[in-house]
């Protein structure tokens, strides 16, 4: 049998929970728009766009992306040992995502850092329009981290499969998310 | 646990993850300021970045790969979403 056919499928052929896919297009629908609507505002005040940009730390936000695509790996492996369903798989399971959930907090911990250092700065959400985007957009992201830490936690007791795709599938939205966010906000 | 190998398809992906997350931040701190048409050409590349980067995400680590119409859905979807986002970004460009 391959690797392939292994994987639960729905009757659309879509791996997985199709309740996680339909939550997928919807955060990616929602994120796109108003990154859209954030690209129109940024045609009345480019430079004003471009010099709040630049108060960023986009170094520090790759470097974030770098971490959160390591700990999607980590989840994404840990979907996949618990494929087999063995006690040993069950344990590289729960140290997987023990590797993801700690890779997510290294990623909120570099946005605090980031967070703290615009608002001593007084770069609030009424600075520039920019910020209004990029605090909104920004921290309704850390939010869905931070919900995936706790997704992520509450599987690793059981490491049931079911739910240990499901929750994959969650964090690989949030990842999703993170790579069409991080270039719009901080690099273009 | 299965070993990680360079022929595991999760491996290269993750490979490339980090690769075009670390060249779009590159391409974005080494860009020009002028002309115009190089912050374009720039902004070109990054949005290319980012989809390719999504496209990973949901082939290898969504497991789309073995899906080929979703697969297509989702690429054209993420498409025409890179390709609006550089339209507006080359006209704030030309602004």
């Amino acid at each position: 049998m391959t690797e392939a056919t292994d994987i639960r499928r729905n009757p659309g052929g879509l791996p997985g929970e199709l309740i996680m896919w339909v939550l997928i297009v919807s955060e990616l629908a929602v994120f796109g728009a108003a990154l859209l609507i954030f690209l129109v505002l940024r045609l009345g005040d480019p430079q004003g766009f471009a010099d709040s940009q630049a108060q960023l730390h986009r170094l520090s936000a790759g470097i974030n992306t770098m971490v959160l695509v390591s700990s999607g790996f980590a989840a994404a492996l840990a979907a996949r040992a618990a494929e087999t369903g063995t006690a040993g798989a069950r344990r590289a399971v729960r140290r997987l995502l023990a590797v993801a959930i700690l890779l997510g907090g290294v990623f909120l911990l570099l946005k605090g850092v980031e967070y703290a250092d615009a608002a001593r700065r007084g770069l609030g959400l009424e600075a520039h329009v920019f910020f209004t985007f990029y605090w909104l957009l920004t921290l309704f992201h850390a939010a869905h981290v931070l919900a995936g830490m706790v997704i992520l936690s509450i599987v690793s007791i059981r490491a049931n499969a079911d739910a240990v795709e499901a929750s994959a599938q969650f964090w690989h939205m949030v990842d999703l998310v993170w790579v069409i966010l991080f270039p719009v906000i901080y690099l273009l | 646990m299965k070993r990680l190998s360079w022929s595991d398809p999760l491996v290269r992906a993750w490979v490339a993850l980090m690769a075009l997350s670390l060249a779009a931040t590159a391409v974005a701190i080494l860009r020009p300021q002028s002309p115009a048409w190089a912050g374009t050409v720039a902004g070109a590349v990054i949005l290319g970045f980012a989809w390719l980067k999504a496209r990973i995400i949901l082939n290898r680590y969504l497991g789309l790969a073995d899906v080929p119409g979703a697969r297509r859905g989702f690429g054209a979807g993420l498409g025409a979403f890179a390709l609006a986002a550089l339209v507006l970004y080359a006209l704030g460009q030309a602004g």
